[in-house]
């Protein structure tokens, strides 16, 4: 008779297996790592050049770069571009993303034959005509209008401007001007300067053979390398006037957002991985101190999260939700009751330990499947992190102490350093 | 080719998989009614344990609409031996995940943990089914988390009531007319007993589908299966699942909404039949003729050359029962909804007069062909698939071979149903229209 009374015991997480991906270079020298699946039957193929805000000399030129690719292309236009990768059944996307342009192609691998060679005709010659890009600025404007129905579009947009400045690469927002003032000159100045192989990777995952590595090496292995040396700006920091409560009204919204956020700094810095688990108790899973105490025990949201947002070069750590109008201020004051409570007392042991298991059991399920491994492999190799570094992680995981994060606690969650914004 | 020195010094497993086209499975019935499913894989270790019920709003009576959701809810609150708020701890505690989700049809419950915690998974999912806790105090928070939730993902979300509007217009009998969220104030008004009573009706193993997908041992398996579900009683009588039948729409229903959005929108809605008919694989990759990619016919004419619309699209929305169709376009500014619906209008006749060329045909098939080998790419995406092919069809092996129904449609077929079924003076047509252009 199986005893229902105690739960099963709960084991320890084994030895974490990353996966190893084959490393090879095309003739140009653009690095290829590559997970072969035998018993799949689709391609994925995701190319990153570091072509991103940080290179921008003109807001959003690195985003609509990347939107115009498929535009028009060689000897295509757009239209044909679109019907050719349907027809094959492929998918093309640009992810957004603020520190890289990431370009993936699905296809599947009886049709790789048919999609890498037009594939790498929008990377390398793209067309950026005229009439697509006038076409981008309107949609986007009005894409735009709808978004900013939005409360919590609305108070993100804000919270990062706060922490960044809004002339800062991660903390400007797109607004109608912007895209006016986009010329087809700045697209093709900066695919000239960025989009070159030696500011390149190429992650292939799926059934990647000898025929598909051919593919790639023959349409962009022999591409060109015109400018040999990148030089990536450094970002100066943003300014850091005093954090405020702004308030921002929202004609007939039924809820209000709220953000709450500061700066804080990249994955090299020493605090970054001790502040992960930190953020993690505060509000980065279900069973966080946020989410227990203002959805389950006050019902007082639907969902509230703390989030720790690491770029190249910088970061900031925000919490969000949305709530009933009448109930803001009060969860305001919750959420930094929180913070106070991680500042004053160390975290119990309970809690910790259920915490590390978390997490090391959400590192384990980043490689369900080809197309999450393949994802995992990308931010590492991107962020320029041996496996060693990512192994610290786990370390740091398995191993931080109650008193390192009531120290962490101290450093980074004092509501001083903290803007709030409250929309609707 | 140059081969790199390698940035990964220590040697790893190099993964293998058995994913692609034939995922093996086994298959069985327990004494007690519970359809068991189990797909072994050891590419990472880890396991999906899933329950799937057949519930959902369909279920639900008139005047107690939301039940199905509210479940999905309620049934993390915990049970006989697990404590409130503890069901999410097990699974934390464990490295797992866990989630749920209804839909008009059917509720589904899911973990995925690593697979020495197995047999936590089966314990969790076998006190939920067993006697979960449905009492007062979880009621009433969860009461207030839904409210917040419909705030957040319907009522302040730009069209975010799009769907539920549209079905309400297009079921007059039918309980599809009333969404998955439901009534806040039927919620508000259902007693504790109500509750228990619901939970008593639908959450029963010959109600219920465990599927687990991952890196188990089937007979190992089998044996932690038996130990914690095979005392878990059948539920009283059968479930009847007699649904009023919707009678067909005989003339146009044509309606306004006024919202808080910028840029007005169209819906339209039409009736068409249950999942898994044959009209319904050739509805399917209408929609897909219509709305699938950039050079799909609606976004390439409304979107594209004639740059009425910033979105554009149809989809015919699979359910159990006979369900809709619906498609949907946001005009561009300065674009009325008028002149949105004639565009809409025009892109439909085309597909109803002129039989689709062999090419776009062709294309029609290499998508379906890529969506098909794409999907199914997680362990859990595994157990959910090989769950909804059991429940609805009967007939879980569709997650390899269901490829071959749609095979089976040809360009005739296409044109028939967007004749047969995209009917002028049978549809509800809906406009979204900016609160500021309310008269």
């Amino acid at each position: 008779m199986v005893n229902r009374k105690s739960a099963p015991p709960i084991r320890e997480i084994g030895h974490l297996v990353l996966p190893k991906p084959q490393q090879l270079r095309l003739d140009n020298g653009i690095p290829l790592y590559v997970l072969d699946f035998p018993d799949q039957e689709i391609v994925k193929i995701e190319v990153v050049f570091r072509a991103g805000r940080p290179e921008e000399s003109k807001k959003l030129v690195s985003r609509a770069t990347a939107r115009l690719l498929r535009e028009g292309a060689g000897s295509r236009t757009g239209a044909e571009i679109a019907e050719f990768i349907d027809f094959y059944g492929g998918t093309l996307s640009v992810p957004g993303n603020l520190d890289t342009t990431n370009i993936l192609l699905f296809s599947l691998k009886k049709y790789a034959g048919q999609l890498i060679p037009v594939f790498a005709d929008l990377l390398r010659d793209p067309a950026f005509p005229e009439s697509e890009l006038e076409t981008f600025r309107k949609t986007s404007v009005q894409d735009l209008l709808v978004e900013l129905e939005k409360v919590e579009v609305v108070a993100y947009r804000k919270i990062t401007e706060l922490i960044f400045g809004t002339e800062h690469p991660y903390g400007y927002n797109s607004m109608p001007s912007d895209y006016a003032a986009l010329e087809r000159n700045d697209l093709l100045a900066f695919h000239q300067r960025w989009y070159i192989p030696s500011n390149c990777m190429i992650f292939a995952s799926g059934r990647i053979d000898e025929e598909v590595l051919g593919l790639l090496n023959r349409h962009l292995g022999q591409w060109e390398n015109k400018v040999q040396a990148v030089e990536h700006r450094v970002i100066a920091p943003a300014s850091a006037p005093l954090p405020t409560q702004i308030k921002i009204a929202h004609e007939g919204s039924l809820q209000t957002a709220v953000k709450i956020g500061r700066r804080t700094f990249n994955r090299r810095h020493p605090d970054f991985n001790g502040l992960f688990v930190l953020n993690t108790i505060l509000g980065g899973y279900f069973g966080s101190r946020l989410m227990t105490n203002i959805r389950e025990k006050k019902g007082l949201t639907y969902n509230i999260y703390s989030t720790l947002d690491a770029y190249l070069h910088d970061g900031c750590l925000y919490i969000a939700t949305e709530v009933s109008p009448g109930s803001a201020k009060a969860t305001v004051r919750q959420i930094f009751s929180e913070m106070k409570k991680l500042r004053e007392a160390p975290v119990e042991t309970e809690e910790l330990d259920m915490v590390r298991n978390y997490l090391l059991g959400m590192l384990l399920n980043g490689i369900d499947g080809p197309m999450n491994t393949s994802d995992v492999v990308r931010s590492m190799v991107v962020e320029g992190f041996s496996e060693q570094e990512y192994g610290e992680l786990a370390d740091t995981i398995r191993q931080i102490q109650p008193a390192q994060l009531q120290a962490l606690a101290e450093r980074y969650l004092r509501p001083d350093d903290f803007w709030v914004v409250t929309v609707g | 080719m140059k081969r790199l020195i390698s940035l990964f010094p220590i040697s790893f497993l190099l993964l293998q998989t058995a994913m692609g086209q034939n995922i093996k499975f086994v298959e069985y019935d327990m004494p007690n009614g519970l359809k068991v499913l189990l797909h072994e894989d050891h590419t990472t270790p880890i396991v999906a344990v899933s329950v799937m019920y057949h519930v959902g709003s369909k279920n639900e009576k008139p005047d107690r609409t939301g039940f199905a959701h509210f479940f999905e809810h309620l049934l993390f609150e915990g049970s006989d031996n697990i404590k409130r708020g503890e069901f999410d701890d097990y699974i934390n505690n464990a490295g797992g995940t866990n989630n749920a989700n209804t839909t008009y049809d059917r509720t589904f419950y899911y973990e995925v943990l690593p697979s020495n915690q197995l047999a936590l998974g089966l314990w969790l999912e076998s006190e939920r089914m067993l006697h979960a806790r449905v009492e007062e105090v979880g009621i009433e928070t969860q009461r207030q988390v839904v409210k917040e939730e419909r705030r957040q993902r319907v009522d302040n979300q730009p069209y975010g009531r799009v769907l539920e509007e549209t079905m309400l217009r297009t079921f007059s009998v039918h309980p599809y007319h009333h969404s998955t969220i439901g009534s806040m104030e039927h919620l508000d008004a259902a007693k504790e007993e109500d509750y228990k009573q619901f939970y008593k009706d639908f959450y029963r193993p010959d109600n219920a589908i465990l599927s687990i997908a991952g890196d188990i041992d089937i007979e190992q398996t089998k044996k932690l299966i038996d130990v914690y579900f095979k005392d878990i009683p059948r539920g009283p009588g059968t479930i009847v699942r007699k649904f009023p039948q919707e009678p067909p729409l005989t003339h146009e229903i044509r309606d306004t909404v006024y919202d808080n959005v910028q840029l007005p929108a169209v819906i339209y809605s039409y009736h068409i039949p249950a999942q898994g008919s044959k009209d319904s694989y050739a509805l399917r990759m209408l929609g897909m003729l219509l709305s699938q990619g950039e050079s799909s016919r609606m976004n390439k004419v409304i979107v594209d050359q004639q740059q009425k619309a910033v979105f554009a699209g149809a989809f015919p929305f699979d359910l159990e029962d006979p369900g809709a169709n619906i498609a949907f376009a946001v005009a561009n500014m300065g674009v009325d909804a008028g002149e949105l619906e004639k565009s809409m209008d025009a892109v439909i006749a085309e597909v109803q007069q002129n039989l689709i060329s062999e090419e776009e045909f062709q294309k029609l098939q290499n998508q379906v062909e890529n969506d098909f080998v794409t999907a199914n790419n997680t362990v859990r995406g595994i157990a959910e698939s090989l769950a909804n092919y059991e429940m609805y069809y009967g007939d879980a092996n569709l997650i390899n071979t269901e490829l071959q129904r749609y095979r089976n449609v040809t360009r005739e077929d296409i044109k028939r149903v967007a004749n047969q079924y995209y009917k002028k003076n049978a549809r509800v047509v809906l406009y979204w229209l900016p609160k500021t252009s309310q008269p």
